[in-house]
């Protein structure tokens, strides 16, 4: 129910969905999932994808869409879905070109592929859980989202900007020392 | 220390002012104990990225969007997606010999196998759209058109060439009366038990030609439906009971399709009141 009402409230309204997305309200996102799901998807699936693919592309482009909008980067001269649309094109061109590569790549058997990024990745999504609920939201929201600090700590419940950046400082420290622990500095640059 | 965190920090925060951000890299370009800790922080700085990434694409994964694509939209879709769907089960039936009700309900995998399934069919000619049904719980099955119309001429030339395994149907009595064939039908829905085993029926449908436009036919141990079924969801009941009796169900009406005959019958709908009663009942079951 709580759905509908948002609905209604925006779908008369793109800037101010747009703005929201700005501000970091993720049911503007969810909401503009939703509404854009089987366009988006159809592009991928009439281009050869699966309809796995279709929705992987999909949530991609509008990862991309939301970090661009968040951080300022993105001034919207088209519609957002227009955007969103040009982002998953280009994601889903990507992905058949690598597709392409690999099969290229496994006629010559010579080439292996990157193992230790997803296996980093996975240590430090580790990590960042061991730290706590509070630790994983302000780094994620300070370094993916670049959330200024006040934003946090409003988003948060801080008391003010310090507390904030003292809690990003601490939070920040303590993930370096646990991803640390796991390598040796050494292993994890290699 | 503390001060070079912070700057790395800010600089791969992306908080660094476009002239700061110049003067750390000049900086870092002469200091390589510097670039060292940069890159170990950006590697950390990535994962967290990476993190949230995953966060967010898990939260929209979380989103209902209304069924799959295969599902979703005009009912027109899905009907003709469950028609897919008896057909692959049927021919996983021929198959496996393992008859298994339960799985009608993954649609989007099967349509998916589907072509290949069909590639694999032990019949060659005929692409038949066929149930499986438990004995007096109904499938709704439903065909496209165009494959119907080949397949009907096709399943009558291909007689002596097609390695069709018989379903397991018993047969009744032959009789051409109708008024003892409705005996048999009502015999069958008045004292079925109710029993529930497996049984397979092939079902083909066929647009009505000027001579046949509501009508059926036994042949090969194939039922062909002439008419607009392709319009409408039809259901076929088979009810096991002392004697063993095959109904359908179309547009409201039930009519008894009488297995003895072998030539094209025209469809008349049931009006007795007890036996449409007793057919409801099984139907609703």
């Amino acid at each position: 129910m709580a759905y509908r009402v948002f609905k209604t409230g925006l779908e008369m309204n793109e800037k101010d969905l747009f703005e929201r997305i700005q501000k970091g309200d993720e049911k503007a996102l969810e909401f503009i999932y939703k509404k854009y799901y089987r366009m988006m998807t159809k592009l991928v699936i009439t281009n050869s994808g699966t309809e796995e693919e279709a929705r992987d592309v999909y949530q991609d482009a509008l990862v991309v869409f939301w970090q661009k909008a968040r951080t300022g980067n993105l001034v919207l001269t088209s519609k957002m879905s227009t955007y969103i649309y040009s982002v998953c094109q280009n994601l889903w061109r990507k992905e058949l070109d690598r597709k392409k590569r690999l099969s290229n790549e496994e006629k010559d058997s010579g080439e292996t592929m990157d193992m230790d990024g997803p296996e980093r990745e996975k240590i430090i999504a580790k990590c960042l859980d061991q730290l706590g609920e509070t630790c994983r939201k302000v780094l994620m929201f300070y370094y993916f989202d670049e959330m200024s600090m006040q934003d946090i700590a409003d988003k948060l419940g801080f008391a003010n900007t310090d507390t904030a950046k003292t809690k990003k400082y601490k939070c920040k420290q303590k993930l370096d020392e646990l991803v640390k622990a796991q390598y040796s500095e050494s292993d994890f640059l290699d | 220390m503390m001060n070079n965190f912070e700057l790395v920090d800010d600089y791969l925060a992306n908080r660094l002012s476009d002239l700061e951000k110049q003067a750390f890299e000049q900086q870092l370009n002469g200091d390589s104990s510097l670039k060292k800790q940069v890159e170990f922080q950006r590697k950390i700085v990535e994962g967290v990225k990476q993190a949230r990434m995953v966060e967010l694409k898990t939260m929209l994964n979380n989103v209902p969007v209304g069924g799959s694509m295969w599902t979703a939209g005009k009912l027109a879709t899905a009907l003709v997606s469950a028609g897919v769907v008896a057909t692959f089960m049927y021919l996983y039936v021929n198959n496996n010999q393992t008859p298994d009700t339960s799985d009608q309900n993954p649609l989007t995998e099967e349509v998916a196998t589907l072509p290949d399934a069909t590639n694999e069919s032990p019949l060659p000619e005929v692409q038949p759209i066929a149930k499986d049904s438990l004995i007096s719980d109904a499938v709704p099955v439903k065909e496209q058109e165009k494959k119907s119309k080949q397949q009907t001429k096709t399943a009558a030339k291909s007689e002596e060439t097609s390695p069709v395994r018989k379903p397991d149907i018993q047969v009744v009595d032959p009789s051409d009366e109708l008024s003892e064939t409705e005996d048999i039908a009502e015999t069958a829905a008045t004292t079925g038990r109710g029993e529930v085993s497996a049984s397979k029926m092939e079902v083909i449908t066929a647009n009505s030609d000027k001579k046949h436009t509501f009508h059926y036919q036994f042949a090969q141990g194939k039922l062909l439906l002439f008419g607009p079924f392709d319009k409408s969801l039809y259901e076929i009941l088979e009810i096991h009971g002392d004697t063993h009796a095959v109904f359908l169900f179309y547009k409201e009406n039930y009519y008894l399709l009488d297995q003895s005959k072998s030539t094209i019958t025209s469809l008349e709908p049931i009006r007795e009141s007890q036996l449409l009663k007793k057919l409801k009942e099984y139907h609703g079951r």
